[in-house]
């Protein structure tokens, strides 16, 4: 679920045309990711008085089915010591909840994971797994609020609102015209209405492998005071450990892989 | 000074502007009673509190038990139930989460892995057959769920409310009164509900502070003029010192508006106090005006200036002790108490400057002389009854010296047996009477289950990840253990072990592990695979990304390989299968490795699932011996619990400072008694076991409700000798500077040493407890009490100089100054008693102890005092001049 958001932040799609929030929304939805994503983040968690500890993950993500928008990825954790070399699997299915496994190597072990989720919090960060639903939701509504200019980029801004949403009153996206992307979202808190969470992307948004790409997703939490940073990691000269489009074998997205590594 | 009263409209003037000034004010009052702000701003318990709070966030929480009486509280019906409360107060505004068991998660390992589910799904809400398998899951981890989530009878559940932090009082109070009124609307036969917790508690303090400060009032102005109208029988003499306590209470509530101190539990007293003590003010103005008044035939301007003159200054002394005594409380570490004595010596200053100048300045501006009383015979008819009680008094006891003498130190021993026995408390559950629904409510969740005092232990490893140490899991897992069933106290313990051995047990459960079996066809896969080369090594910035490789699709080189290959030692451990033939042999094992000699039937089947490995419960356990583990030393099974922590993806933060590696851990002990001295008892238990069982290099510190609420023990205690002492110092000055003699100031103070040891000695005896309210008792004691001794020695001194016959100066001194005593000590008595109608205990003992102490220290001064100056003689009664006289 949540590499699904980084990726939905990362990706992006290309239309300029007046429209409605539907269509906004659609733009925005089906924008092109890419059909395989293989990228290294850095996940900050920042608690309010700026301690912050960092977490390295690996993610590869693939569509497995074209015509239900169905992926499988895999997230391999590269740090803190502690954890590294877990392995996440998750496989997005039409019609029943998402497969998922673990690999843990210190019990050299492959478990299956049954979980409703839903509102936890993801890996102790700002994200939770709800984030994206509402941009997911078939019956989410989205309104074109206005059209302002957001940190020097035209957006839109869609007022999407679900009504199965357990987590959020409403959404209001800051949408670029150029790249359909969000580059601010305000979550509103379901039972107070008031304002939770602030999404919003920091820096450049480049084309990487001709995909619209965002690097630096910023998280902050309006009540607890507390911020998650996601960046991509970059190499010694600077380029940004993120490709699309390259072949994945799908062998990876098995338990065996998970096990092995291989 | 003379000069002031030509210009008695002025003097009005500027009271009144100053009145209306406060007046405006008091709406702005705040009321509070957080346990916290007795502590003050500095205190380390308080401090310590707030630090751990910020790392695991609020411990407290609003709990609502439900007891069902004819089923068990799993039924069918009592499920739906519980569902609809839950759901409903999930709703209810700054309710951030909402724990019960229709909305608690159930975590258990299945064959294939783990599963997060509902502990009670939508459909054991319909089926008979739910409620074994809720019992089974309930049953499954008791540690977690057991008097938490059912009492051990399963007759009552527990929900538990947590409420947004940081809220108002105010808005704390529409919590409460938003979950009584859901509560409400679900009353049903057999279903009783209790309301505990501390936000609870805290709006009941609140409630109750109103309710006391509307009803003790008028009954203490009640009080206060019915003894005027006996003292005076006349409208201005009832108005008058009535409007002197009014005018006084208005500056002080006023000015504690204007500073913001907070009305607290304490606070209330501080009106009803003003009003019965700063009456005595006025009284004494207006007795002797109207005295002077039959025998004066001058003009009425210049008696008023005589009146002053003549009761000036012993009024002054009288209010000058007074304030005496409530500022030594100004020293207490204990806010309420210190801001009481500092607003009560504020009134009473008022008070005291009220009777010198605007009762004065009232009395000029009534234009009509004032009118002869005509039933002067009743007057003189009462005063003859009252001689004829104080000689009737006077030959009981004021003459027997010797006798009075021994009585006293009969009585003086007894009370030092008494004080011993006093106990300190200051819980604040203890403010509230019994029969209060709030302290029902404490009992039964401190009967049924974990207990509502509750105190965290934080265990400090310094180190990022020293907390995923086996050692101190082990420890600390012992720890609970060793609190859970060892000590009686200890209701419940939770702690961040539970989780590493619950998922311990689930991903080590036995079962066969669908190894290589892919979930995605296994495609024909020839491409080249997306690669680059991604190495997290030993400096963070060595990622390296091969751009040459890059441009020519991708060189595979996959580093994870090795770690995942990296083979670690397998562990191979058998459990034995429950055979016919070994059964017995079984369970005679696992009744033999318990240490109790009745092992209970859950016992023994904890043990036989232990031992065969059922649903994985051999490692229901820290992770501690590598040979059970895929691990080569103890130390690699560090990482082994940070992937556990990895599955609770962040939800531990109550209990760990960190999701992966924490350094710091929050162990919540529950205990099941609201006395300070328990909890910290509890703390001692837990302090020793941590210095002689835990591992070197992590610190543990104590903090919480329950260590603040002894915390404050500590300074009741201290602030009460401290108040004593520097009281009994005041007032010694003051009378030897008075009396001119270090002699004087002695026997001033004996006869209220020993009406404070009578005090401590009843409240030994009744098991009066000494807290916030109680321990005001002797600074008021002391401040009024010693009006009575400077206003018979003085008297007694002014006779000696007319007479030599003891018994005579005696009988002399009772006639005159015996009757102002007596009188003035059973009005103060009244209006103090009145405070056995407030809702909290401890001003209700303040009262009734504060009424004794009147009591005793008038009578003290009418026979202990008269006693001792007949057999010691001391030179300062019977030479020098008259300095002072009322």
């Amino acid at each position: 679920m949540k590499w699904k958001m980084m990726m939905a932040v990362l990706s992006c799609s290309l239309a300029l045309l007046a429209m409605d929030g539907p269509q906004v929304h659609e733009k925005m939805r089906n924008r092109d990711g890419g059909k395989t994503m293989h990228s290294v983040m850095k996940m900050t968690l920042i608690d309010k008085n700026g301690e912050s500890k960092d977490r390295v993950i690996e993610t590869w993500t693939m569509k497995h089915d074209e015509t239900n928008d169905l992926s499988q990825s895999v997230m391999e954790f590269k740090s803190p010591a502690t954890v590294k070399g877990t392995r996440f699997l998750q496989i997005q299915n039409h019609d029943r909840d998402d497969d998922q496994w673990i690999f843990l190597p210190a019990l050299n072990r492959v478990r299956r994971i049954a979980a409703t989720e839903g509102n936890a919090s993801f890996m102790g960060s700002d994200f939770t797994y709800d984030d994206m639903k509402l941009q997911d939701s078939d019956n989410a509504s989205h309104i074109l609020l206005r059209e302002e200019s957001f940190d020097g980029r035209e957006c839109y801004i869609l007022e999407s609102k679900d009504p199965d949403s357990k987590s959020y009153a409403k959404l209001i996206s800051w949408i670029t015209k150029e790249h359909f992307i969000p580059v601010k979202v305000e979550f509103y808190d379901l039972k107070s209405n008031e304002l939770s969470k602030v999404m919003t992307i920091e820096g450049d948004i480049q084309k990487i492998d001709g995909i619209w790409t965002v690097f630096t997703t910023r998280m902050k939490s309006i009540q607890e005071e507390h911020q998650t940073v996601l960046e991509l990691m970059r190499n010694k000269n600077g380029a940004p450990f993120i490709e699309y489009n390259k072949p994945i074998n799908p062998a990876r997205f098995t338990q065996n892989y998970l096990q092995t590594g291989k | 000074m003379k000069k002031i009263y030509q210009y008695p409209r002025s003097i009005l003037g500027i009271i009144g502007i100053i009145t209306l000034f406060f007046l405006i004010q008091i709406p702005n009052i705040v009321v509070d009673n957080d346990l916290y702000i007795f502590l003050g701003e500095n205190n380390q318990a308080k401090l310590d509190n707030d630090a751990v709070e910020e790392i695991f966030g609020e411990g407290e929480a609003m709990l609502v038990a439900v007891h069902s009486r004819y089923q068990k509280i799993i039924a069918k019906d009592n499920l739906r139930l519980i569902d609809s409360l839950s759901t409903t107060f999930e709703k209810l505004e700054n309710i951030t989460d909402v724990i019960s068991l229709t909305t608690a998660d159930y975590i258990e390992g299945t064959d294939e892995g783990m599963s997060v589910r509902p502990l009670i799904s939508a459909d054991m809400l319909e089926n008979e057959a739910g409620q074994t398998i809720v019992l089974q899951r309930l049953r499954s981890w008791d540690a977690m769920f057991r008097k938490n989530m059912y009492s051990d009878d399963f007759y009552s559940t527990q929900i538990m409310l947590k409420i947004k932090s940081d809220l108002t009082l105010d808005e704390l109070e529409t919590v409460f009164e938003n979950v009584k009124e859901v509560i409400n609307r679900h009353q049903q036969q057999g279903i009783t509900y209790h309301i505990a917790g501390v936000p609870a508690i805290s709006v009941l303090l609140k409630e109750n502070i109103y309710r006391d400060l509307s009803s003790l009032i008028p009954i203490v102005v009640l009080v206060v003029m019915f003894t005027l109208y006996l003292s005076f029988r006349r409208a201005a003499g009832v108005f008058l010192p009535l409007l002197n306590v009014a005018v006084a209470s208005v500056w002080t509530i006023g000015l504690m508006a204007f500073l913001g101190a907070p009305l607290t539990m304490v606070g209330t007293g501080i009106p009803v106090i003003l009003i019965s003590v700063g009456s005595a003010y006025g009284i004494h103005l207006l007795s002797h005006s109207y005295d002077e008044m039959r025998k004066w035939s001058g003009e009425f301007h210049s008696l008023i200036g005589y009146v002053l003159k003549k009761v000036g200054l012993p009024i002054t002394l009288a209010g000058l002790t007074t304030i005496a005594g409530f500022g030594s409380l100004s020293a207490s570490a204990i806010v309420p108490m210190r801001d009481a004595g500092i607003f009560l010596a504020f009134g009473v200053l008022v008070s005291l400057m009220l009777a010198l100048l605007m009762i004065p300045s009232i009395l000029l501006l009534r234009s009509k002389p004032i009118k002869q009383k005509k039933n002067t015979s009743e007057t003189s008819k009462r005063v003859t009854m009252m001689d004829r009680f104080l000689l009737a008094f006077y030959d009981l006891f004021s003459k027997h010296n010797i006798r009075n003498l021994i009585l006293a130190s009969a009585i003086l021993i007894l009370a030092i047996i008494g004080t011993i026995q006093i106990i300190v408390d200051t819980n604040m559950i203890g403010n509230f009477r019994e029969d209060t629904d709030i302290a029902r409510a404490d009992a039964f969740q401190n009967e049924q289950f974990g207990g509502t005092t509750l105190i965290s232990v934080v265990i400090d490893g310094k180190e990022k990840g020293a907390l995923l140490n086996p050692d101190i899991l082990k420890a600390m897992d012992e720890l609970a253990g060793y609190l859970e069933s060892d000590v009686p106290l200890v209701g419940k313990v939770s702690s961040f072990t539970e989780f590493v051995k619950r998922m311990n047990q689930i991903m080590n459960r036995p079962a066969d592990i669908s190894q290589g079996e892919g979930t995605v066809a296994e495609s024909e896969f020839s491409g080249e695979e997306s690669s680059f080369f991604f190495e997290n090594g030993d400096e963070e910035s060595s990622f390296s990304f091969d751009e040459a490789d890059t441009e020519s699709g991708f060189s595979y080189e996959d580093n994870f390989g090795d770690e995942a290959s990296a083979i670690v030692s397998e562990p191979n451990v058998e459990f034995p299968k429950i055979t016919q033939e070994n059964l017995l042999r079984l369970l005679n094992e696992a009744a033999a490795r318990s240490v109790k000699s009745n092992i209970s039937a859950t016992e023994l089947l904890f043990e036989l699932n232990r031992v065969t490995n059922t649903e994985g419960m051999a490692y229901y356990e820290i992770p501690y011996d590598p040979a059970k583990y895929p691990a080569e030393t103890r130390a690699e099974l560090k990482n082994l619990i940070s992937q556990y922590l990895l599955l609770y993806s962040g939800s531990l933060d109550a209990f760990i400072d960190d999701p992966l590696e924490p350094s710091q851990s929050r162990m919540l002990v529950q205990i099941n008694s609201p006395l300070n001295a328990d909890a910290a008892e509890v703390e001692n238990l837990i302090l020793s076991y941590v210095a002689e069982r835990f591992p070197e290099g992590y610190s543990v510190k104590i903090t919480g409700t329950g260590k603040m609420a002894a915390s404050v023990n500590g300074l009741v205690l201290s602030s009460q000798s401290n108040s004593i002492i520097s009281s009994l110092l005041i007032v010694f000055a003051i009378i030897a500077f008075s009396f001119r003699s270090w002699v004087a100031g002695f026997y001033g103070i004996v006869t209220l040493v020993f009406s404070l040891m009578i005090n401590f000695g009843v409240m030994g005896f009744f098991g009066i407890k000494l807290d916030m309210g109680t321990s005001m008792v002797a600074s008021v004691a002391i401040g009024i009490g010693i009006d009575y001794t400077i206003h018979f020695l003085s008297r007694y001194r002014l006779e000696a100089q007319k007479e030599t016959d003891t018994r005579i100066i005696t009988q002399r001194t009772l006639l005159s100054a015996g009757k102002a005593i007596l009188f003035n000590a059973v009005s103060v008595a009244a209006g103090f008693a009145v405070l056995i109608y407030s809702s909290f205990i401890p001003i209700q003992n303040l009262g009734i102890l504060v009424a004794l102490t009147m009591i005793t220290s008038s009578l003290g001064a009418l026979t202990l005092l008269p006693a001792m100056l007949n057999t010691f003689k001391p030179k300062f009664a019977f030479t020098g001049k008259v300095t002072t006289s009322k």
